[in-house]
């Protein structure tokens, strides 16, 4: 039989539309040739892979759907729910939905091998119920769409108007695919983009469906529901080059989509999750993510930018970067960047404001809070209270086209933004408003901004409680106990520290806190920090910073019973003192100029605690209130790590390494010997040294290094951590069942930490990413493995 | 030696059945052709496996004696639906089954590199592979979803899996050359 004829009964057996004869010829064929046998296992095994990896692609759980078939009354085989969309929400309800449906198969497997034996069927069905969840498929769509392909290699714009009135204007060289409607995504029209630019203008979609979606090979989407947007496929190499030709650019390139909105609003996205919404007359980059890239592009160009006001616009941000949603403790700052932009053509100079420092009473915050029900509520609207300010160094210089400046504003210090200053858990939009004060404007120069408003984009965030750190409670004194918390244990020697500090009325009466005519208090003069080493040794204080140690919330309202509150101390910027004694740490208050020879922390471990001593201040004719608290109260110890500064380390090390690694080609043996344990010890950080010593001359030097390296027990393969998001794509899969990655001497314990840091470094966790999955699995089995060690030592 | 308790077994069933899952999903699709009723057969030859892993031998390669299993569960129901009884016999299950085992590796190798080979087919090939197999359309709603003939459907599928066959092949022969 001919391979063309084996392979034309093979097709039509696996449409099912093979006959009788062909059924007969194509089972004699299969018993009597190898090859053909080969064939057909070929075939159906790629069928088979096809099924798994594209349905994997559709990222909809079968039994869910089947749920929501039933819940919806649905009897098609396969209809999907439209949650597929990548977002959060969407995201955990796919989980949940995945746990809930594993529940009742799983627990159907009978019970024959004792006591436990029910487990093991039921994990195996539970897996098998999760995995099938990637097989079903099935949408039927409606509609009558085609699948066209359409490239412009000429040298001008090309027009076309598609069936659902979508309209494209496809640049030079832009190659796209507009593949219809996609029912299961409630999409009317899907393109996928394979190369260059084009520009889609969308006309509105009905309720409940987006109207253009456009995406990426790498899974990089932008969607609208109906307007004006541009978009290009293009690439990015480490250094931030870009080019929509792949062949122009050197080194490890990452996809990008750029996408610039000229009418109507548009959300962009990565495979992992939705990233930003563009307004009109904003433009935005969407990388590959998840991890770095996907920080790297909030963190830089995710900017919401309101709508440009006479050459102006704002743009708003969280101060966190994570990849899906900034996350902030409720005791910690919420921080916005704003950021001013000057637009236009000209050459003309523009003035925001005219001379001073910008007072921030122009400043206003808008902000929405969703609701139980999902839904944004009405925006609040908060003002700087009368009498009060702020500087921000936003104006008055003159902006020339393009340029632009930002700046930070702490929402905690600014107490007076509602819910995001008092931490209030919830997930929130901000806005802020730029509105001149009459004053400024009658202040105005010829060339002065003149807009009457300008507003940035909304900012989204969340403030969760789960992300609060632990604190460290003192002992109460008069009713009143203070806590400190870090948010981070691990200092480099020389850098700012920062800490929460908290205190509480844990009495029954209310106390008063009294400075007078302040609305701040300066945390240097009320908190005395103190860093003990836990070695013992001399304490060290911190130097004085003016007034970069502020902190709020001391006011003259009375504090009640079981109320707490907290602020953010920094310090460090400027070094610390060595405090002998109490006396020597009570000089810093009050002769804080005496301490200008500051150093740097040295670096061990060192238990923090803040000391505030309650004081009072008055002003003519004030009198000290009823119920105001006297006393000294100290916070619980923190431990803390103060560590070499990355470069010094680095360098140290690297130091150290080659000289080990030199002494391997020692004359004495002892030397050698020493050498390789001391390389071996090091473990992963001698890795890339030992790599590069295998192609040492010496042979000596090689065969030790090999000897290292297999010592060390990561697979050569392994040892090239870093590496990116090809060198995980082939780490995850080698992942055993239990979460385990096998080592070739056994020691998988050494492989899983190994494996799992790579993963961690790459900016993926538990609970965000790809790998959640694996990291989640990986984690657990290295707690299992500790348990056992810990109960079997 | 430790005796072996039932958690013992258990993981060493797991770790086991899952490296052969892959190639048993594959076996019983080849038959079936159904790929929700390969899913079945195959939760019911999971639950067989463990039933009768007492009378596993270790010395034996574990792939071959699961194919075993899921050869008599693919048989079991090609009988039930009388599905294309000249080809489903049982020398030739057990002859596919048989070149299954030996190929078990290669197809591995085959089933990672599959995704890269889908990326390098046509946008138009690609845009049906992902109905066909991703949205589980038939060829008649692929035909319909793409305004194209249903015989030109099937041609370009079946030039998609050629040319897939081939790259996979390419791939499998520059890594064992």
């Amino acid at each position: 039989m001919s391979p063309q004829e084996l392979d034309g009964l093979l097709a039509a057996h696996f449409a099912g539309t093979l006959d009788v004869d062909g059924q007969k010829r194509l089972g004699g064929e299969l018993l009597a040739d190898e090859a053909a046998r080969r064939r057909f296992v070929e075939l159906a095994d790629q069928e088979a892979a096809l099924r798994t990896l594209k349905a994997a692609e559709q990222q909809v759980p079968a039994v869910g759907r089947k749920e929501a078939q039933k819940a919806q009354g649905d009897d098609r085989e396969g209809a999907t729910p439209h949650s597929a969309r990548p977002c959060a929400s969407c995201a955990s309800s796919r989980q949940s939905a995945e746990g809930s449906s594993s529940k009742p198969k799983a627990e159907s497997p009978k019970p024959k091998a004792g006591r436990s034996g029910w487990l093991l069927p039921a994990a195996a069905a539970a897996a098998l119920i999760v995995v099938s969840g990637l097989f079903a498929f099935g949408v039927l769509p409606s509609g009558n769409v085609t699948i066209k392909e359409f490239g412009n290699t000429t040298d001008r714009v090309r027009s076309k108007t598609l069936a659902d009135g979508t309209r494209l204007a496809i640049a030079p060289g832009a190659k796209l695919v507009a593949a219809g409607r996609d029912s299961a995504r409630k999409v009317r029209q899907v393109i996928k983009l394979e190369s260059g630019e084009v520009e889609v203008r969308a006309p509105k979609a009905v309720a409940g469906e987006v109207a253009c979606r456009v995406e990426t090979p790498e899974g990089l989407w932008v969607e609208t529901v109906g307007t004006v947007f541009r978009v290009t496929r293009a690439w990015e190499n480490e250094r931030g080059e870009r080019n929509v030709d792949k062949s122009k650019l050197a080194g490890v390139l990452t996809a990008v989509l750029l996408v610039a909105v000229t009418e109507g609003e548009v959300r962009t996205g990565n495979a992992i999750a939705e990233e930003a919404r563009v307004a009109v007359g904003s433009s935005v980059v969407v990388k590959e993510g998840p991890g770095k890239a996907a920080a790297a592009s909030v963190a830089g160009e995710s900017l919401a930018f309101g709508p440009t006001v006479n050459g102006f616009a704002l743009g708003l941000a969280p101060s966190k970067r994570p990849p899906i949603l900034p996350v902030y403790a409720p005791s910690e700052p919420v921080k916005l960047r704003l950021v001013l932009r000057a637009g236009g053509t000209g050459s003309d100079e523009l003035r925001l404001l005219t001379g001073g420092l910008f007072d921030g009473a122009g400043l206003r915050f808008k902000v929405c809070r969703k609701e139980e029900d999902g839904r944004w509520s009405q925006p609040k609207e908060y003002v700087l209270p009368e009498g009060h300010s702020f500087y921000q160094d936003m104006s008055p210089d003159r902006f020339v086209p393009g340029k632009e400046r930002a700046s930070e504003i702490d929402l905690k210090w600014l107490d007076f933004v509602g819910e995001l200053s008092k931490g209030e858990p919830g997930e929130y939009r901000v806005s802020v408003v730029f509105v001149p004060r009459a004053a400024d404007a009658k202040k105005s120069v010829a060339d002065g901004w003149a807009g009457k408003e300008l507003s940035s984009g909304w900012a989204q965030l969340s403030i969760d409680a789960s992300a609060e750190p632990k604190v460290s409670w003192g002992q109460a004194e008069n009713g009143l106990q203070a806590g400190l918390s870090a948010r981070q244990t691990q200092f480099e020697a020389g850098k700012p520290m920062e800490f929460t500090a908290h205190y509480r009325n844990a009495g029954k009466d209310p106390v008063v806190f009294y400075r007078s005519g302040r609305i701040s208090v300066e945390a240097d003069f009320d908190w005395l920090v103190v860093m003990k080493p836990k070695a013992g040794g001399t304490p060290h204080v911190p130097a004085w910073e003016g007034y970069a140690m502020k902190a709020l919330s001391f006011s003259f309202e009375p504090f009640g019973a079981g109320e707490q509150r907290s602020f953010v101390l920094r310090f460090g910027k400027r070094g610390f003192c060595p405090a002998k004694d109490q006396a020597m740490e009570r000089a810093q208050h009050h002769a804080a100029d005496r301490f200008d020879k500051a150093v740097p922390l040295p670096v061990g471990t060192y238990l923090v605690t803040a000391t505030f001593r309650g004081h009072c201040d008055l002003g003519p004719g004030e009198k000290i209130p009823a119920n105001f608290w006297r006393g000294s109260i100290t916070t619980g110890p923190v431990e803390i790590e103060v560590v070499a500064s990355s470069e010094e380390a680095d360098a140290a090390e690297a130091g150290r390494i080659g000289n080990l690694i030199r002494r391997l080609a020692d004359v004495d043996f002892r030397v050698r010997e020493e050498s390789l344990k001391a390389l071996v010890a090091m473990k992963r950080k001698a890795v890339p040294a030992l790599q590069k010593a295998l192609g040492d001359r010496d042979p000596e030097v090689s065969n030790s290094a090999r000897q290292a390296l297999e010592a060390i027990s990561i697979p050569p393969e392994w040892a090239t951590f870093g590496q990116g998001e090809e060198f995980l794509g082939k780490l995850a899969p080698r992942q055993e069942m239990f979460g385990n990655w096998k080592s070739p001497d056994g020691d998988d314990v050494v492989a899983t930490r190994a494996a799992l840091k790579a993963f961690l470094d790459a900016g993926y966790s538990e609970s965000f990413g790809r790998y959640q999955d694996n990291v989640r699995r990986a984690q657990q089995w290295l707690k299992q493995q500790e348990q056992k060690t810990a109960a079997h030592p | 030696m430790p005796p072996e308790t039932g958690a013992d077994r258990q993981s060493q069933f797991l770790v086991l059945y899952n490296r052969a899952q892959p190639l048993l999903r594959g076996y019983l699709f080849a038959w079936l052709r159904d790929f929700h009723r390969a899913e079945e057969i195959l939760q019911q030859t999971s639950l067989e496996l463990w039933e009768h892993f007492a009378e596993y031998d270790a010395a034996r390669p574990f792939s071959a004696w699961a194919l075993g299993i899921a050869r008599n569960q693919a048989l079991k129901e090609l009988r039930r639906s009388k599905a294309a009884p000249e080809l489903a016999r049982p020398e030739v299950l057990d002859a596919v089954a048989g070149t299954y085992a030996a190929l078990g590796d290669d197809l591995a190798l085959r089933r990672r590199v599959l995704q890269g080979c889908v990326e390098k087919l046509s946008a138009a090939l690609r845009a049906l592979v992902d109905l066909y197999y991703g949205r589980g359309l038939s060829i008649a709603e692929v035909a319909a979803e793409a305004d194209r003939p249903r015989g030109s459907v099937e041609v370009s599928l079946f030039r998609a899996r050629q040319q897939l066959a081939d790259c996979t092949r390419k791939a499998l022969a520059e890594d064992h050359p």
